[in-house]
């Protein structure tokens, strides 16, 4: 018998996009979260560069669309612990509160998407040690009582995690030059009397509207960018001694702060590495998900026959190109479940 | 003043792969060993308790620290002398302990472009063929005490006899040795492993602000002795350790022991007096272990030792 159920593991942003377009064809989906609610890392962020949406607004839709389809099934607090090909079809083993059973799909959508760099890793400044030393995911967890506290000076620091081989982590995690403007932004408009500082090596800010909204925080928000890595964090007198260079000016420079803020690059899954062993797909130097070449794929998300991938668990990527992806997926699930319903008949 | 917290990072891994060895060839260091012998004994009292045999010998030379520093366009010479020091451990089937932070980083990397570059294990091949020894295979480990203490920091608790209570110890632990990110037991940034073995002691670690601070002696204090460029380092260093209340130092190299013990009679001379006994901390540990304290050198000491060990002899 044919089966045309689709599993969509992962019930972040990219994972709800997938099975949204899946379902509104008609077909039966899964979706598979190993949290007790959907909305993945997005649930949790205060608000979305650059247009300040709110991250639970985005997450709140998907979920009412979700929620009104009964095509979808959704399956929270469980994980998909093994994927193996069963003829032409995957069958996927489920642990939900330590029970464990199976279901065969048509096809799958890996959405599993990333962990968070540990801020610790950095001894020299002093994360999960000294109080006021706090990551960017932090930040969004504790938007609110951070801008209510008073602040006299704050400093982000850029590429935590990120284009640093001497830590094993060569690549660029691509948002945080965004989330940093953002956050360095949302701070000194609650408070404008707050001195902030931004560390940087390279300002990144390639997405659309990014240049401007960069700008407009250096030039009409006066928030001071400064190129040169921090090179340590002591705490001094109650707060906290930055040393740094300022590498534009070729003079090392002091300063003392209430609040730094740590942009921790995105970081592959481990769980992401186990389901692609599993099925035989490739993973980058980096642990993330390994495309095919563009010019030997039929969709740009596939991986190999009936599986397909989303977001961040493919390398770092910002909400809208998780969404993106999502619907990628989807188009190449349908495009698939219709080819191998025409050949079956 | 910041309290010494435990969220360590040092390495378990790393640590548990350490040996317990009961014989290594002791590497000597010509600063350790000239500038405060103490050390040197120190280190043989400490593996003396732990079981560890240390053997030496006479041909040994420098470590090629000064050699490669002084002429690092080219640095044949120290490939050559490094392949032969390697080459003595390396007949006696032993592998290799220092004491000097400098050995230790110098021995290392030497030893891995000997070992991963045929070009320049030619040249030591070739030294070694013309005095008539054999080919440095580039297998000898090599092991600082520092590490090899704390691998065994629950026996050397077992045997403390002289618990140092209610002394501020303050740690300077050295570029050379944390700088080996690849086998170093804890993190270069923010080390704890010296303070955990204070405490085992019996002693209360205490943080400093400047304590991850250069000891001054690779930017001025070593050769040329450039006051003006070492004197402010090193006073904002150790008045910033007086100020958090550190009543003794302890380093791991003989090179920062040098420079942070002998510059405090310069530092007092212009104006800001400060006197923190400088140790190894091979001899502290001596000492807790309770090593007759003429057998540890503190004479040699510019800073006065004794009168803050004092209360702990009986």
């Amino acid at each position: 018998m044919l089966n045309e159920g689709v599993l969509v593991i992962g019930g972040g942003v990219a994972g709800m996009q997938a099975a949204i377009d899946i379902a509104a064809s008609g077909r039966e989906v899964v979706l598979v979260d190993k949290e007790r609610s959907l909305g993945g890392h997005v649930k949790e962020y205060g608000s979305l560069f650059p247009e300040l949406t709110e991250g639970t607004l985005v997450v709140k839709q998907k979920a009412q669309i979700i929620k009104d389809n009964p095509k979808i099934s959704v399956m929270l607090g469980s994980e998909v612990d093994r994927l193996t090909y069963a003829d032409s079809n995957i069958k996927a083993n489920f642990v939900s509160n330590g029970t464990i059973n199976d279901q065969i799909f048509s096809a799958v959508v890996i959405a599993t998407g990333f962990d968070n760099f540990e801020g610790k890793k950095y001894g020299e400044y002093g994360y999960d040690r000294y109080p006021g030393v706090i990551t960017g995911i932090d930040f969004e967890h504790q938007e609110e009582a951070i801008l209510k506290k008073p602040i006299k000076t704050a400093v982000f620091i850029k590429c935590v995690g990120s284009r640093d081989r001497s830590k094993g982590m060569p690549y660029c995690s691509k948002i945080c030059c965004m989330y940093t403007a953002k956050q360095a932004a949302e701070l000194k408009k609650a408070q404008p009397n707050a001195q902030v500082y931004v560390f940087y090596m390279d300002i990144r800010s390639n997405f659309k509207n990014g240049e401007e909204f960069v700008r407009s925080a250096m030039e009409n928000q006066h928030i001071k960018y400064i190129r040169g890595r921090v090179g340590k964090v002591i705490p001094t007198n109650g707060r906290l001694l930055i040393r740094a260079e300022d590498t534009l000016m070729g003079v090392p420079l002091e300063l003392e702060a209430d609040l730094v803020v740590l942009a921790t690059a995105m970081v592959p899954r481990e769980s992401t590495k186990s389901l692609a062993t599993q099925l035989g797909i490739k993973l980058d130097s980096n642990g993330f998900i390994s495309p095919i070449p563009m010019t030997e794929s039929e969709n740009p998300m596939i991986l190999t026959k009936g599986v397909f991938y989303a977001g961040a668990c493919g390398f770092p990527c910002d909400v809208k190109d998780a969404i993106n992806q999502g619907s990628a997926a989807a188009a190449g699930v349908l495009g698939y479940l219709q080819f191998n319903r025409r050949a079956a008949n | 003043m910041e309290e010494y917290q435990k969220l360590s990072l040092i390495d378990p891994q790393r640590v548990a792969n350490l040996p317990t060895p009961d014989k290594l060839f002791l590497f000597l260091s010509c600063t350790g060993s000239i500038e405060y012998p103490g050390t040197e004994r120190a280190v043989r009292i400490v593996g003396e308790k732990l079981g560890i045999e240390f053997i030496e010998s006479v041909d040994q030379t420098c470590c090629t620290g000064y050699m490669l520093t002084c002429n690092a366009v080219n640095p044949q010479l120290a490939l050559a002398s490094t392949s032969r020091n390697l080459s003595i451990p390396q007949e006696m089937g032993l592998d290799v302990g220092v004491f000097c932070n400098g050995c230790y980083g110098y021995l290392r990397e030497l030893a891995h472009l000997l070992h991963s570059n045929p070009a320049f294990k030619e040249v030591g091949d070739k030294a070694n063929q013309a005095l008539g020894r054999e080919k440095f295979h580039g297998h000898t480990k090599i092991y600082h005490v520092q590490e090899l203490w704390f691998r065994q920091l629950e026996k050397l608790t077992s045997l403390v006899k002289r618990p140092l209570t209610g002394l501020k110890i303050a740690a300077h632990y050295g570029c050379h040795y944390l700088a080996n990110k690849d086998v170093a037991i804890d993190d270069a940034q923010y080390p704890t492993f010296h303070e955990e073995i204070y405490k085992a002691l019996g002693a209360t670690p205490v943080v400093y602000k400047e304590r991850r601070a250069c000891c001054g002696y690779s930017v001025g204090r070593g050769f040329t002795h450039r006051e003006e460029t070492v004197l402010p380092h090193i006073t904002n260093k150790m008045l910033s350790a007086a100020t958090a209340g550190v009543q003794l130092m302890t380093t791991t190299c003989p090179g920062c022991n040098t420079a942070l013990d002998r510059e405090q009679k310069t530092i007092t001379a212009r104006g800001n007096a400060v006197s923190i006994p400088v140790i190894d901390l091979s001899q502290l540990i001596a000492f807790a272990l309770g090593a007759p304290v003429e057998q540890l050198g503190f004479k040699a000491n510019t800073t006065p030792v004794l009168p803050v060990l004092e209360r702990f002899i009986k």
